[in-house]
């Protein structure tokens, strides 16, 4: 990625030092990361809401409203996924690493995946 | 006025349901089969698709995926005689506002139109910059 705004879904208090949320919709904060000509510029983080069944719409608005080009998930929902994608969000996937520096790195280097349709999971009826 | 597709082959089912949401503001819609439902989602905006599970035509589950392959920003809520844990599921991933017994009553009806607000209130907010 050379330039643009990625979303990292995060634990407590967020930032390139914390760690990701394994549940998309659950997570406390997410971790706004500006990259400019391939490099960082700024990170930032934005709160998340209050999450209800079937509410995996409101953080998919949340993040277009706040111009995120990018996502990167562990899991997530098929309707979530789809979300995103009408609403011009790229969504790429790491299942592996718990720490946001390394995976927003990989983002930005153009190591890291989008996620595919046979990847999305579940639990709570889109929660991820 | 929040626009609901309802989906069901048995026009008594039907009919009850449209009773349901006599009073409140709603306009609703009939489509007899899963892929009758899916042209119209193709076609036009709705609010909310109410769906039995056994269509003519397609499973619950898999209706309601490729309902929201086109219109991810439609809630849905399935009647379904399944015991939570099954429903949970059959369902997971697809962001299902809620599942209503086989007969939906005028509770279940109060339920889901409650459900919908909240989820447009939280919607505001973020449409408002409350969390930024």
């Amino acid at each position: 990625m050379k330039n643009g705004r990625i979303a990292v879904p995060s634990n407590g208090e967020g930032g390139l030092g914390g760690t990701r949320s394994g549940h998309f919709g659950h997570c406390d904060v997410f971790t706004i990361v500006d990259v400019e000509e391939g490099k960082i510029k700024e990170v930032s983080t934005i709160k998340n809401q209050e999450h209800v069944q079937g509410g995996c719409m409101v953080p998919v608005n949340l993040l277009s409203q706040n111009h995120v080009n990018a996502l990167v998930v562990g899991g997530i929902g098929m309707r979530p996924l789809m979300g995103f994608r009408q609403v011009g969000i790229n969504v790429f996937h790491d299942d592996q690493r718990p720490e946001i520096e390394p995976v927003v790195m990989d983002l930005i280097a153009g190591k890291l995946a989008e996620i595919r349709n046979d990847q999305v999971c579940g639990g709570g009826g889109g929660q991820h | 006025m929040i626009s609901i597709l309802c989906v069901t082959p048995d026009k008594a089912w039907y009919m009850a349901v449209e009773g349901l949401f006599s009073g409140n503001s709603v306009k609703i819609q009939w489509s007899k089969s899963a892929s009758s439902a899916l042209s119209a989602l193709n076609d036009q905006s709705f609010d909310l698709l109410i769906t039995q599970e056994d269509l003519p035509d397609m499973a619950g589950s898999r209706f309601v995926e490729s309902a929201i392959m086109i219109s991810p920003m439609i809630n849905c809520a399935v009647s379904s005689p399944l015991n939570q844990k099954k429903f949970h599921q059959a369902y997971e991933g697809l962001g299902v506002l809620m599942q209503l017994p086989v007969m939906p009553g005028r509770k279940e009806a109060s339920d889901l139109i409650e459900k919908l607000s909240h989820i447009d209130v939280l919607q505001m907010g973020v449409k408002q910059g409350e969390y930024k």
